[in-house]
């Protein structure tokens, strides 16, 4: 090792501080609002949030979950959309995209064109809106999986994939008289795992955090996705619980410290997995930066 | 197998590839319903005076009655300043936190505390933008919230967060830093990573401490990195981050005085079911964006080549 200067020293202590400081940044609101959750309601309204739990007591996530059926029903409903809609998607996508790196496919500049123009310029918003409501899926759970079965960075990182693969791994097969369906499943398919296991997680997770098509198409609330209570609780939190908690003779809503066991309840399934996914993370990126 | 240059029919090629055609067939399809036809819907409507239950065909035909309406009305200069604010604040400071919390992180030499740093630093990305709005509404909470707490501590009278729109464009791009800053970072420290040690070895025996060789050795050597996240970033000026704004405003009115953006303006108008203005706003927005993305990926192909999206 080098030896090190006076310099060199005091800008490492102070490196330290400072990332340090940066990240307690990222964790300190995450904490307030784990605590708040933890904490009474009484003693919340009266000395506001704190970063360890007042009165320490899981009432309010026994209240979120007893008054409000929405709550489970949604925990549910994101459950069923991640369990049908990712597996789908991927499916179709590595379909997709396997095809589209066949270069000698005639027509296979055009598709790939077609494809990739469509991140460039799109119809917007209304043309979108209406058509998906044209197609009767409003207020259906199939507006949260059809609308967003591709994505064409997705298929960019497949055919990417596809494409960099020696041409003799598949030739052995084809001209044994396997079909391009064969060979796609029994040899390409399987040397793709890593770019499987990063496309799905990543899948996984914004399929988890989606809310904004919710927004626009699901008006039943049965049918909202966790993601979407979590941000109704803010605009009408009383309209979720209200009358849940009227039926069990509730006075004193714990509206605080419910909300925040909401955020917790929603992100918990996020911070748990990632410790073990980062990885998986990482390499999404680094598979999106090298391009071509 | 095919003689390279050799142009097939089509039906041939069908005949022979008709399971790869299959295969592409799904995609084709979504791609035409969702992508393709909302082209020209999105142009008529734009040229409509368009009312749902008249439906596309039987609405009545403007022509550019909604384009000047909106070019000379009164929404388009506060939500296009809303849009270009934001914009901006986020390429002044968004864009460096990354570069540079990259760096500090870099200069750790204990892995431990580097790899714990870079875990931190990249959740917040995976959290959903309604969980963070959350998390602000707790920390600004006029009542209960950390930041009001301080200010009570160090003597300040406490701020209405919800009510004060003149602060929102600080909030939202602080809340952009928050979440992306750190994921940001992963581009750039691979670009470090990928520096030749010869060039540190170098500057060392020239006699260059830590911060000449970041100054003369990382920083150029990850410039072309820098140059094309930025080009890129530039082409997308008008595209606002509406899934944040929606998150962390919500419906308050108020905050829409300096947080309605473009896309912001648009979902608000689907939501009312006020298609037509929302509609020509759109397309304006779309081709004034594919232009600048056009541009800015020639520009990044051209400083780089093949460093563009395509």
């Amino acid at each position: 090792m080098l030896k090190r200067t006076r310099g060199e020293k005091i800008f490492n202590v102070f490196n330290i501080f400072l990332l340090t400081l940066f990240s307690l940044t990222f964790v300190i609101p995450y904490l307030i609002v784990v605590s708040t959750s933890l904490s009474d309601e009484l003693t919340v309204l009266r000395d506001g949030y704190t970063l360890i739990p007042k009165g320490f007591t899981t009432a309010a996530y026994e209240f979120a979950f007893k008054s409000s059926p929405i709550l489970l029903r949604a925990i549910l409903n994101s459950v069923g959309l991640l369990i049908v809609g990712v597996p789908m998607s991927m499916a179709v996508q590595f379909i997709a995209g396997y095809a589209l790196s066949k270069r000698f496919l005639p027509g296979h500049r055009v598709l790939n064109f077609l494809m990739v123009f469509t991140m460039m310029f799109g119809g917007g918003l209304v043309p979108f809106y209406l058509l998906v409501r044209g197609l009767g899926m409003y207020n259906s759970y199939w507006s949260l999986i059809i609308p967003g079965l591709f994505s064409s960075y997705n298929l960019v990182l497949i055919r990417n994939f596809f494409d960099g693969q020696p041409a003799a791994l598949e030739e052995a097969a084809l001209i044994d008289g396997a079909s391009y369906w064969q060979s796609f499943w029994r040899i390409s398919l399987p040397t793709a795992k890593p770019l499987i296991a990063t496309i799905g997680v990543f899948s996984m997770v914004s399929s988890w955090n989606n809310w904004y098509n919710a927004m626009l198409f699901i008006s039943d609330i049965n049918k909202y996705p966790i993601m979407l209570v979590v941000r109704q609780i803010y605009i009408d939190f009383n309209a979720l619980v209200a009358n849940a908690a009227a039926i069990q003779g509730i006075t004193i809503l714990p509206t605080e410290t419910a909300k925040m066991a909401v955020i917790v309840i929603a992100s918990l399934p996020i911070i748990i997995v990632y410790p073990f996914l980062q990885k998986y993370f990482v390499q999404g990126v680094m598979l999106g930066a090298v391009k071509e | 197998m095919v003689i390279p240059g050799q142009r097939m029919t089509f039906k041939r090629a069908m005949k022979k590839y008709w399971v790869l055609y299959l295969m592409v067939l799904p995609a084709m399809v979504w791609y035409i319903v969702f992508k393709y036809i909302p082209m020209p819907t999105g142009l008529i409507i734009s040229m409509e005076d368009y009312v749902p239950w008249k439906g596309l065909w039987k609405s009545n035909w403007v022509w550019f009655e909604n384009y000047i309406r909106i070019l000379t009305g009164g929404a388009l200069p506060k939500v296009l300043r809303n849009t270009l604010l934001l914009s901006a604040l986020s390429l002044v400071f968004a864009f460096p936190a990354s570069i540079v919390l990259a760096l500090l992180i870099n200069e750790l030499r204990n892995r431990l505390f580097k790899r714990t740093v870079q875990s931190v630093a990249y959740l917040p990305y995976f959290l959903s933008w309604t969980v963070v709005a959350g998390l602000a509404f707790n920390l600004m909470d006029t009542r209960f919230g950390l930041f009001n707490q301080v200010l009570k501590l160090i003597g300040l009278d406490p701020v209405r967060w919800y009510a004060t729109p003149s602060l929102w464009p600080a909030i939202l791009t602080v809340a952009k830093i928050w979440k992306t800053t750190g994921w940001g970072t992963i581009v750039f420290l691979a670009a470090i990573c990928a520096i030749d040690t010869g060039l540190y070895e170098a500057a060392v025996v020239d006699g260059a401490g830590r911060w000449q060789q970041t100054l003369h050795v990382t920083i150029p050597a990850i410039m072309p990195t820098i140059i094309v996240t930025f080009i890129l970033s530039i082409g997308q000026m008008l595209a606002s981050d509406s899934e944040m704004i929606m998150a962390m405003v919500g419906n308050n009115e108020i905050l829409w005085e300096t947080a309605q953006t473009f896309e912001t303006f648009v979902t608000n108008n689907v939501m009312h079911g006020t298609y037509a203005s929302s509609a020509t706003l759109s397309m304006l927005q779309n081709t004034v964006t594919f232009f600048m993305v056009w541009g800015a990926n020639t520009l990044a192909n051209r400083r780089e080549s093949g460093s563009g999206i395509w």
